[in-house]
This record gives C-alpha cells, sequence and structure tokens, in this order.
C-alpha cells in the first residue's frame, strides 16, 4: 500500500494551478460542445455528457488533492467518482452511435479516455502494492488516454470510407489529426517518462511525475486545440436554423469552410459525359459532406415541366436510394418560399413552422420523424426555376458556409440540368427529324401514286377520244349519221373529264401557291347548291343513286366566290355519288347558325376507313389507290375542297355515321361582318385585310359563343371621348362606318359610363330601355351589353343581339358573355401593337377558330349546360369571384387541344397503342400552345393544361396530385368525365345520365377530388339534370327561360286590363 | 363466218365499245366483258381466238387475270393481248412474264391494234 506517495510527490503550486486551469478549459469547452448538442436536440446525450464532464473534472481534481494531501479514502473516491464519468460517457457515445452523429462520438470516446485514464491511474495509486504502485499508476493512466487518439483516428478513417467527403473538409480533417496525434505522441511520452524517471531517476517520484504533468498537460492543450478548431467551421452560423423562411443565412457569421471542395471534379465528370444519375447523387453526396448536411436533394426539372423531379439525393447513412416524398415540388409551391431573390440564387432557411403542411415536399417520407429545418437553393434560368437544392438537418448547427457551399455547387448542377435539357432538345429534334423522313417518304409515296393516278386518268379518256377520232377518220364514209353523233358524245364527254382533271390539277397548284384570285360577292348557297345538284342529276340517273337536298326556308347568302363554292360543292356531292353503291341516296342539307352556314353532304357507302378520316383532305391522297380501284378522281377533289372552304375562313370536317356511309361537314362563316375601317392607323394592304379578317374572326366568336344574330365590339376612343364601333356582326354598314356614341347615350353609352351590364330579356316589355334611341337595335328582340373590361379599367362594350332560334338571352348567356370580355380586351389590345399580332395571326386563327370549332362539335347547348354545372360546383365549393371567372372562360376553351389530335384518336378510346395514348396525352399542353398567344389568365392557362391531372396523381401530364391540381381543374376533369360519358361517340355506348353519375361518385378519391363529386351531385340535382336522348337538360335554364316567358305575360295581361279599365272608364 | 371470235375486256364501256366497232368492221366477232371475273367466265365459256385485256380493273386486275387464264387448261392456249395505260418497262415486263402475248399502251391506234390482231391469228394458225 502507497505510504509514501503524498509526503514525496511534489507538484509545484504553479504546476498544480496550471494543471487545474487546464481541467476547467477543457470542461468548458466540452460545456459549449453540450449546448450545441442541446440545439440539435439530443436531449440525453447532453445530460450524459454533461454529468459526465462534472464528474470527469472533479475526479481529477480531487485526485490531485488526494496526492497532495495523501488521502487513501480521497484518492479512493476520485477513481469511482471517475468510473461512473466514465459510465455516462459510454451512455452517450452509445446513442451517438445510434444517432449515426460520429463527431460527437469522436469527442466523447476522447473524454471518455481521458477519464478512463484519470479513474485507472487513481484507483491503481490506492490499490497496488507500493514497489509498482506510482509508475504503474501513471502508466496505465497515461497510456490509456494515449491509446484514445489512436482509436479515434482509425474510428475517423473508417468513417472516411464510408462517405465521399470534400477536399476543404479532407485538410481540416488532416489538420486536427496532425494536432491530435502530436498530442497523443505527447501523453505517451509523459507516460514513459515519468514511469521511468519514477524509479530511475534520482530523488524519484516528484521530478518525474512534475515533467510527466508538464506533458500532460501540453498534450491536453493540444487536444483542446483540436477539439475547438475540427467542428469551428460547422458552428459558426450559430442560431441561423430558428430564423424563418424570409430570412437568408445572415452574411457576417464566419464562413471557415471553403465552399465547393469537389466543383472542378464534378465539372470535368459532366464535361467527360458522366452518367446524370450519378453525377446528381455525387453533388448531392459533396454538399452533404460539405455543410454536415443530414440529407440533400437535387431536383430539376425539364424544359415544359412544373414539377421538379428528384434527380440526385444523400442522406446520412450512406443512403442513397432514391427517396420518396409525400409531396411533389412543383415550381408553384417553391415560389410560395421562395420568392423575391430575382435571378441571383437566394438561400431560404425553412423551420417546421413555417413549412407546415408542405414539409412532405422538401423533406424525405423516410425522414418525416425528424425535426429540424432546411435550407433552399433554387437556381432559376430566364425567370423559370429549372432546379433546386434542398439541404436539411444539420448534424451541428446550420454551418455559415451552406449558402456558399450550395452556391458553388449550382455551377455543376445548371451545368448538368442545361446538359439534360439539352439532351432531351436532342432527342425531340431526333424525334422531328425521323418524322420529317417519314412525312418526306409519305409525300414522296403520295407523288408517285399521284402520277401514276393523274397518268391513268389522263390516259383513259385521252386513249378514247383518240380511238374514237382515229375510228371516225378510216370510217368517214361508210359510217352512219347516228353513230358518228354517238362517237362525237363520247369524245366530247372524254374531253370534258380531261379539262376537269387539268382545272382542278391547276386550281390546286393556284391555291397552294397562294394565287388564287378570291373574287368575293353576294352567294346564296341554298340556290347555288340547287344548280350543283341539278347539274349532277344525270350521273346520279345513270349510276343509279337517290337524292335529298334539305334547304331551309330563309335565303342563306355568304359573302364568297361563286364558283370557288360551286366548284368546292360540285366536289364534295359527286364524291358522295362516286361513294354511293346502286340505289344508295345522298343527302345535301343545308342549315343556318348563328354566324355560320352549315353543309351536310351524307352518303351511304361503306364510309371511309377509320385511319384514313384525318388524311382524306391531304392533296394526293387517295384512300384507294391501287390498280384494282373502283373509283377514278385525281386524289385532289377533297384537297381543293379544303383549300376552298380555308380561303373562305371556313372549316370542312368528315365522320362515319354507323347506320349511313360518310358525313362530310362544311362550316362557312356568314360574311355579314362590318369591320370599321381604320382611317387613321396607317394600316394598308395586306397587313389592314389581316386586321379586318382578325376583327372579323372575333365579331364571329362573340356572335357564335352568344348564337347571336347580333354581335358588335365598341371600344372607347379616348380622343374623340366617344364609343366607336369596331367590327359588328348583322348591322347596318352605314352604322358601323358612322356612328359615335356619347358616354352615358343610348344602351352602350350606358353601359359603358355605369360600368355594369345590361341584359334585357324582351325589348318590346322592358322599361329599362324605350326602342326610341336604339335605331340600331331596331328589330332586336332581347340582347346583352356587358362593359368591356382591361383588367380594372372599361375598354369598351361588347353587345350582342337577337338569339338565332328567337329566344330571349338566359342569365347563363350573360356569364358567358362577361367571361369573353377578358379574352376580347386582350386581343384587341394586340391588335393595336399590330406589328407583333401580324406575326402571331395565324396562330390567333387557330386558336379561334378552334374555339368555334369546338363549340360545333359540342353543341352549344351542351356547352352552356356543362358550364351551368361547372359554374354550380364552383359556388358550392366557394370560390371566388375571379375563380368563377376563370373558370367560365376555362370551361369553353378547356379542351380546344383536342381540335388538333388526329380524329381517329379522338374517337376511339378502346384500342389505342401506347405511342398513340402518349399522343393523345399532348393535348392538354397542345391546348395550351393553342391558346397562348391569345394571351389569358395564367390561371385559365394552368386550368387548360392540367385539366387530366387525376387526384391520385395518376393524370397527365404532370402526375399531380391533390391540392397540386388548381382546384378549376379538378371540377373541370369531373364536369368533362360526365361530358364524355353521356355525349354519344360513334364508337362508344354512350352512358345514360345516372350512369354516368355513379361512374363519377365511384371516381370519388381516386380520379376525382371528393369533395368535388360531392358538390357535382348536388349540383347535378339542383340543376334539374335530365336524359333527353342525346342531350342533357338542365331544367334550371329551361325554366329560366320559361319564367321570364311568364313575367311578361304576365306584364302584358296586366297591361292589358289596365287598358281595358281605362277605356271601361270613358 | 367471222375470222375469228375476240374477247375484249375493259372497265370503261367507251373503249370496249370502239373497239367492238372498229374490230367489228374488220370482220371480226366481238365479246365484251367488264371486269376479270367476267372475262374469266366468257373466256371459258365462248372460246375466244383472242383476248384483248385492260389492267386497271376493280376487283381482279388484268395481271391477276391473265394468270388465271393462263393457269387453265380450258383457257390456256388463248393469246392474250395487253392494252393498257401502265406504259413503263416494269409493266411490260410484269405482263410479260403472266404470259401476255403482246403489250399495247394507251392510247392505242385502233388500225394498228386491229393490224396486231391479224398478224398474231394468222401466225398462230
Amino acid at each position: 500500500m502507497l505510504r509514501t506517495g503524498a509526503e514525496n510527490i511534489f507538484i509545484g503550486e504553479a504546476g498544480a494551478v496550471t494543471y487545474l486551469f487546464v481541467l476547467v478549459l477543457l470542461s468548458l469547452s466540452c460545456i459549449c460542445r453540450a449546448v450545441s448538442a442541446r440545439r440539435e436536440g439530443g436531449r440525453k446525450e447532453l445530460g450524459a455528457l454533461a454529468s459526465g464532464l462534472v464528474l470527469f473534472v472533479a475526479a481529477r481534481a480531487i485526485g490531485l488533492c488526494a496526492m497532495r494531501a495523501g488521502g487513501e479514502g480521497l484518492s479512493l473516491f476520485a477513481a469511482v467518482l471517475g468510473l461512473a464519468g466514465l459510465y455516462l460517457m459510454i451512455t452517450s457515445i452509445l446513442s451517438g452511435r445510434r444517432r449515426g452523429d460520429y463527431t460527437s462520438l469522436r469527442k466523447t470516446v476522447l473524454g471518455g479516455g481521458l477519464i478512463a485514464g484519470a479513474a485507472l491511474g487513481g484507483a491503481a495509486l490506492v490499490l497496488l502494492p507500493d514497489s509498482i504502485a506510482g509508475p504503474a499508476a501513471v502508466a496505465t493512466g497515461h497510456i490509456f488516454a494515449a491509446a484514445v487518439p489512436a482509436g479515434l483516428i482509425a474510428g475517423m478513417l473508417i468513417e472516411k470510407g464510408r462517405r465521399p467527403v470534400g477536399i476543404g473538409t479532407a485538410v481540416r480533417a488532416a489538420g486536427g489529426f496532425f494536432i491530435g496525434a502530436v498530442a497523443a505522441v505527447l501523453l505517451a511520452a509523459a507516460a514513459v517518462i515519468s514511469t521511468n524517471a519514477w524509479t530511475v531517476l534520482p530523488g524519484g517520484g516528484p521530478f518525474a511525475f512534475q515533467l510527466g504533468a508538464l506533458l500532460d498537460v501540453t498534450g491536453m492543450f493540444l487536444f483542446l486545440a483540436w477539439l475547438t478548431l475540427e467542428p469551428a467551421g460547422r458552428r459558426s452560423a450559430g442560431a441561423a436554423g430558428e430564423t424563418t423562411a424570409d430570412n437568408s443565412i445572415s452574411a457576417d457569421a464566419p464562413a471557415l469552410l471553403t465552399p465547393g471542395g469537389h466543383v472542378m471534379e464534378i465539372s470535368r465528370t459532366i464535361v467527360s459525359g458522366g452518367r446524370e444519375k450519378d453525377i446528381y447523387r455525387e453533388i448531392a453526396a459533396a454538399i452533404s459532406a460539405e455543410t454536415g448536411a443530414g440529407f440533400v436533394v437535387v431536383r430539376a426539372s425539364g424544359e415544359d415541366d412544373e414539377r421538379l423531379e428528384v434527380k440526385g439525393y444523400f442522406a446520412e447513412g450512406n443512403d442513397s436510394r432514391s427517396p420518396t416524398f409525400s409531396l411533389s415540388l412543383t415550381r408553384e409551391r417553391m415560389r410560395k418560399y421562395c420568392i423575391g431573390a430575382g435571378a441571383a440564387p437566394g438561400v431560404f432557411v425553412l423551420d417546421e413552422k413555417t413549412l407546415g403542411e408542405d414539409r412532405g415536399a422538401f423533406v424525405p417520407s423516410a425522414l418525416s420523424a425528424e425535426k429540424g429545418s432546411v435550407v433552399v437553393m433554387p437556381f432559376r434560368e430566364g425567370g423559370e426555376e429549372r432546379a433546386v437544392a434542398i439541404a436539411g438537418f444539420f448534424r451541428d448547427e446550420m454551418p455559415g458556409g451552406v449558402p456558399e457551399a450550395l452556391k458553388a455547387y449550382g455551377v455543376n448542377i445548371m451545368q448538368i440540368v442545361g446538359r439534360e435539357i439539352w439532351a432531351g432538345r436532342t432527342r425531340k429534334r431526333e424525334k422531328e427529324l425521323v418524322f420529317c423522313k417519314e412525312e418526306l417518304e409519305s409525300v414522296n409515296q403520295m407523288k408517285s401514286n399521284f402520277l401514276s393516278i393523274v397518268s391513268h386518268e389522263l390516259r383513259t379518256p385521252l386513249t378514247s377520244i383518240k380511238a374514237y377520232t382515229e375510228t371516225l377518220m378510216d370510217n368517214v364514209e361508210s359510217i352512219e349519221t347516228d353513230t358518228v353523233r354517238d362517237f362525237l358524245k363520247v369524245m366530247g364527254e372524254e374531253n370534258d373529264r380531261v379539262i376537269t382533271l387539268v382545272d382542278n390539277i391547276l386550281n390546286y397548284a393556284c391555291m397552294e401557291n397562294g394565287h388564287l384570285k378570291v373574287d368575293k360577292a353576294e352567294c346564296d348557297l341554298g340556290s347555288l347548291i340547287e344548280e350543283v345538284h341539278a347539274g349532277l342529276e344525270n350521273r346520279m340517273l345513270t349510276e343509279r343513286v337517290n337524292s335529298e337536298v334539305k334547304l331551309p326556308r330563309t335565303r342563306v347568302v355568304l359573302d364568297a366566290d361563286r364558283e370557288l363554292i360551286r366548284q368546292m360543292l360540285h366536289n364534295l356531292i359527286s364524291n358522295a355519288i362516286k361513294f354511293t353503291p346502286e340505289g344508295g341516296r345522298v343527302t345535301v342539307i343545308l342549315e343556318e347558325e348563328a354566324s355560320a352556314a352549315r353543309i351536310v353532304v351524307q352518303d351511304t357507302g361503306k364510309g371511309i376507313p377509320e385511319d384514313q378520316l384525318e388524311k382524306i383532305f391531304e392533296r394526293f391522297h387517295q384512300v384507294d389507290a391501287s390498280d384494282t380501284r373502283e373509283h377514278g378522281g385525281s386524289g385532289l377533289g377533297l384537297a381543293i375542297c379544303k383549300n376552298i372552304i380555308e380561303w373562305h375562313d371556313g372549316n370542312i370536317w368528315v365522320e362515319n355515321v354507323k347506320e349511313a356511309g360518310a358525313k362530310f361537314t362544311v362550316m362557312l362563316p356568314m360574311k355579314d361582318v362590318i369591320v370599321r375601317h381604320a382611317v387613321s392607323s396607317g394600316f394598308i394592304g395586306a397587313v389592314r385585310f389581316e386586321r379586318e379578317r382578325y376583327l372579323t374572326l372575333l365579331v364571329e366568336m362573340l356572335s357564335g359563343f352568344l348564337q347571336a344574330r347580333k354581335a358588335s365590339i365598341m371600344i372607347f376612343d379616348p380622343y374623340n371621348r366617344t364609343l366607336q364601333v369596331v367590327a359588328a356582326k348583322g348591322l347596318d354598314p352605314e352604322f358601323v362606318q358612322n356612328t359615335r356614341v356619347e358616354v352615358g347615350e343610348r344602351i352602350s353609352g350606358k353601359v359603358f359610363a355605369e360600368e355594369e351590364a345590361l341584359h334585357v330579356f324582351d325589348i318590346e316589355r322592358d322599361s329599362k330601355v324605350s326602342r326610341s334611341n336604339n335605331t340600331a337595335y331596331y328589330w332586336t328582340k332581347s340582347f346583352i351589353s356587358v362593359p368591356l373590361r382591361d383588367g380594372d379599367d372599361v375598354i369598351g362594350v361588347l353587345n350582342v343581339a337577337d338569339h338565332v332560334n328567337n329566344r330571349g338571352f338566359t342569365e347563363a348567356d350573360r356569364e358567358i358573355l362577361e367571361s369573353l370580355g377578358p379574352v376580347i380586351s386582350g386581343m384587341v389590345k394586340k391588335l393595336d401593337a399590330y406589328e407583333t399580332v401580324s406575326s402571331n395571326f395565324e396562330k390567333l386563327k387557330d386558336a379561334m377558330k378552334s374555339i368555334l370549332h369546338i363549340r360545333e362539335v359540342w353543341g352549344a347547348r351542351n356547352m352552356l349546360n356543362f358550364t351551368m354545372i361547372a359554374m354550380s360546383v364552383a359556388r358550392r365549393l366557394n370560390l371566388d369571384e375571379k375563380s368563377l371567372t376563370a373558370l367560365r372562360m376555362g370551361m369553353s376553351i378547356y379542351d380546344l387541344g383536342m381540335m388538333k389530335i388526329p380524329r381517329l384518336l379522338r374517337v376511339k378510346k378502346e384500342s389505342l397503342s401506347e405511342k398513340e395514348w402518349e399522343k393523345l396525352r399532348e393535348h392538354p399542353d397542345l391546348g395550351c400552345s393553342l391558346i397562348s398567344p391569345m394571351g389569358l389568365d395564367e390561371r385559365i392557362m394552368r386550368m387548360v393544361r392540367s385539366h387530366h391531372e387525376n387526384y391520385d396523381g395518376s393524370g397527365y401530364p404532370a402526375g399531380l396530385m391533390k391540392d397540386e391540381i388548381p382546384i378549376e381543374s379538378r371540377i373541370i376533369n369531373v364536369v368533362d368525365s360526365f361530358r364524355a360519358l353521356i355525349m354519344p361517340g360513334p364508337y362508344r355506348r354512350c352512358f345514360s345520365m345516372d350512369e354516368a353519375k355513379n361512374e363519377i361518385i365511384q371516381g370519388a378519391g381516386t380520379r376525382f377530388d371528393p369533395k368535388v363529386v360531392g358538390a357535382f351531385v348536388k349540383s347535378l340535382h339542383d340543376l334539374g339534370a335530365r336524359d333527353d336522348r342525346f342531350e342533357l337538360v338542365l331544367d334550371a335554364v329551361e325554366k329560366e327561360l320559361e319564367e321570364k316567358e311568364m313575367e311578361h305575360e304576365e306584364k302584358e295581361m296586366e297591361h292589358g286590363e289596365t287598358v281595358a279599365a281605362f277605356k271601361e272608364g270613358i | 363466218m367471222a375470222k375469228g371470235k375476240i374477247l375484249v375486256v375493259d372497265d370503261e364501256v367507251n373503249i370496249t365499245q370502239i373497239l367492238e366497232f372498229s374490230i367489228g368492221a374488220e370482220g371480226y366477232e366481238v365479246i365484251t366483258a367488264a371486269n376479270g371475273e367476267e372475262a374469266i367466265d366468257k373466256a371459258r365459256r365462248e372460246q375466244p381466238d383472242l383476248i384483248i385485256l385492260d389492267i386497271m380493273m376493280p376487283k381482279i386486275d388484268g395481271y391477276e387475270t391473265c394468270r388465271i387464264l393462263k393457269a387453265n387448261p380450258l383457257t390456256k392456249g388463248i393469246p392474250v393481248v395487253l392494252l393498257t395505260a401502265k406504259g413503263r418497262d416494269i409493266d411490260k415486263r410484269l405482263g410479260y412474264e403472266v404470259g401476255a402475248t403482246d403489250y399495247i399502251v394507251k392510247p392505242f391506234s385502233p388500225n394498228k391494234l386491229v393490224d396486231r390482231i391479224h398478224q398474231l391469228l394468222v401466225g398462230s394458225k
């Protein structure tokens, strides 16, 4: 047992004080760490660590005192305390390991080692026999302490091997290792020297102990340095983790870390063409290593995607499997948090509170239980978020270098995003090239078909002519007169055949080159049809084809080129005759619509093969171009028809009718539109012509939508402070050219001044207006005037009057007119900047024509009804006024893209191949690009784009889900599905209303938003929807009409009674 | 007594009519058919001395008709003259491949056709 130790050992007062001082410093540094651990939320380790530290310091101090005072009991006590501290430290180590927090682990191991050293040293001093007690005790303690750093280094190396580390980190780590290693060596030396000194040196213990203590202190000091230096970079940001979304990390936080240690290497990999997937992952890993983030996600988007896809991911524990997120990260969602940074990359620190319910879009589902904030850095290009780096859950407090590191890797990210976009474009271009090549090949094929067909078509009559001529010549003397007459008749007919063919070819060439001279004049369609029909009667007799012509009672007059229209009708009807078998029937129907004449030519032939429906209007196209074809023809007839119709701004399409053959429908706009000449604007020639066409289309769109015979657009002229008509349909040309309406005067003036719509159901009986001051609408029965708004300003007035069905306009009509306002004002405004319009003109025309077309395809009544349903659903869901307006417009145009999809794909959904599906799925995007030149509200664009997104994310094009889909689109999706189910399609059984409703209800929660479905079902009920053969009837609409009629009748009755009473009174 | 019996096959009525006239004027008996099926049927029943055959016809084209005629022992020996608007070399070769004796391109001269018929019928006798 040690007796002499205490007396013999002499420690200088100064030495002892220094030793204690170092101990205090050490513990202070540990307390600092403990505080930071608290911030990270590791409370349990914190407790263990802190108590361990206190015990450790106490053990050291007491041990020291014991040595000085020689208290055996005290030494023992110190040893016990030391061991207790060790135990606590080990607990802390274990829990740190579970958390995967290697840094705190390392430090705890170190502390633990030191304590263990002290404890064992103290214990040895007390317990071992005298002869070996001193040296053995000191040696054990120190060796233990020295072994710790060695173990740590090994541990760190293992850890390093597990995750890639940036150069900067490596350098720092190396520095730390160096200091740590020196400390370890010194500690070991201290142990060796003091052990030897104890036994070897004269005077033994005290000197040896002093020397050992000195080395001990130095070693400890170095450890302290290591401890404080190594994590400094990560600690600096301090409280940054608690800042809110709009706070960037303060710039003055010390950033000790060199950002982007790996940038160059990654750049090289990108340039040398590594795989995108690997590179993204490498970037994520590098950011994680550099910032100490618990997880890093790099997301990027393609050129047109709204959604930013996960490209690279790295999480601690080397988990780089692709993570799942409960919400997708759309640009819109990101903008919610990351706005205001402009084009320069800005960093946004989002804590849990700010993220709220959107947390699932930023934090992977696997880590959803973890707490902490995330750093988001969007990278923009051309104002669009192209990519975003998200780093979250930092091991230490968020270091100040995070933004710099993210920014540095932003270079890499944008590089690789750029490369991907480029590759995407290349792929697209390749696809286009292949498509072009196929097109060219088919054009080439068509050309040779055409040549062989034309040569046959030309040779056949020429052969006859030649043969007949020669025979006549040879037999000129002997031949009978009757035979000569027969022969000459044949020759004449064959000659006509050649002429028609050549005419067709020449005409077509002219039209294609745009050299066609269109001579427009008043042209009575009905009489023209009769004329053409009569001209073909002979042929129908010989081919035994019956025919029927149905004309309206009133004259249908167009402003058109009579000869061209005649040719078009001739081609269409003779085409129908050609394909009708003996005994069949050709039907020609002419109908007048609000803004167009509809001509239907229907035959009872075998129809047109489905895959040819789209192509038959292409030039040289023949359904059957083989040698055995039954029908002649150059393959130009229909192409010419289409051209002529397009020269008249019309539309032609064909469909197969189930029981009969093919049905061609031609829509020709009625040219009773007058456009006010733009006298002062300096438009000349073609530009002026185009401007007129443009305005004409606008007015046609207006009257077509509302089924109004009369429509006009009036714009306020700030110079004269009057309203003038810029374009009108169905009004007196004189009136249009010369009328200026003072603000506050007449109906339009009042509507403009009061900024309020005026809706008159029956002008005869409405007290709001008197006929005398409304000469322009002299024959008008019912009309609506609405202010034309541009944002908050009223810039003019829209008027429609006289419904084609001679009924009054309803509330629903007024709503539709109001919804058209923004579109028209946008387009009129564009007209002011005409030069820019002209380049877009074709596109605009295309869009407007499609709008008219879709209305024709759906039927005006249906369009109105489905819009009513959608609006009712929206109101039920408490959408605001702006959304309602947008939805109203959206309902009319959401399916425009469909008009650009080949008809074949539109009509049969069951047997589509994957490729065809892909094509069909493009229609929302097509719709968007179609309406893009119209300059509509972003809201409407989004509506169009996402009306096929399903609630569960199974829709297209972006696969959005739940709240990511604009509510308006969710409504449209339900209403559109319902429409598709109940509207008759040529190749699909149509559902009854109840069947369709059940189908919709079944889709609630999967395809459809249950909330919307609920509102939809209620709306259907409230609106009194019922089946009426092929049309949906809404009682609400019918009732409104009826009520209005009733109301007026009552009024009339009252009026009559008053008059009667008055008379009686007399 | 007619010099021989000629079968004229063409879907164009005008062509069969004029051939009927000019060949008939030379003292031949002329029978006509408007398509391949009818031609095969008439050739078998009437056993003409020569067949003048158009190529572009609905249902069975001239090549196919010729092939069928040549495959049938009853009609195998009847010489076939193809009369067609298809004048490319490849068309002619195809014509000879299916067993045609001669090939005349439209528009044709009825005189020359009659001369050719004379030659063929004299040559075969």
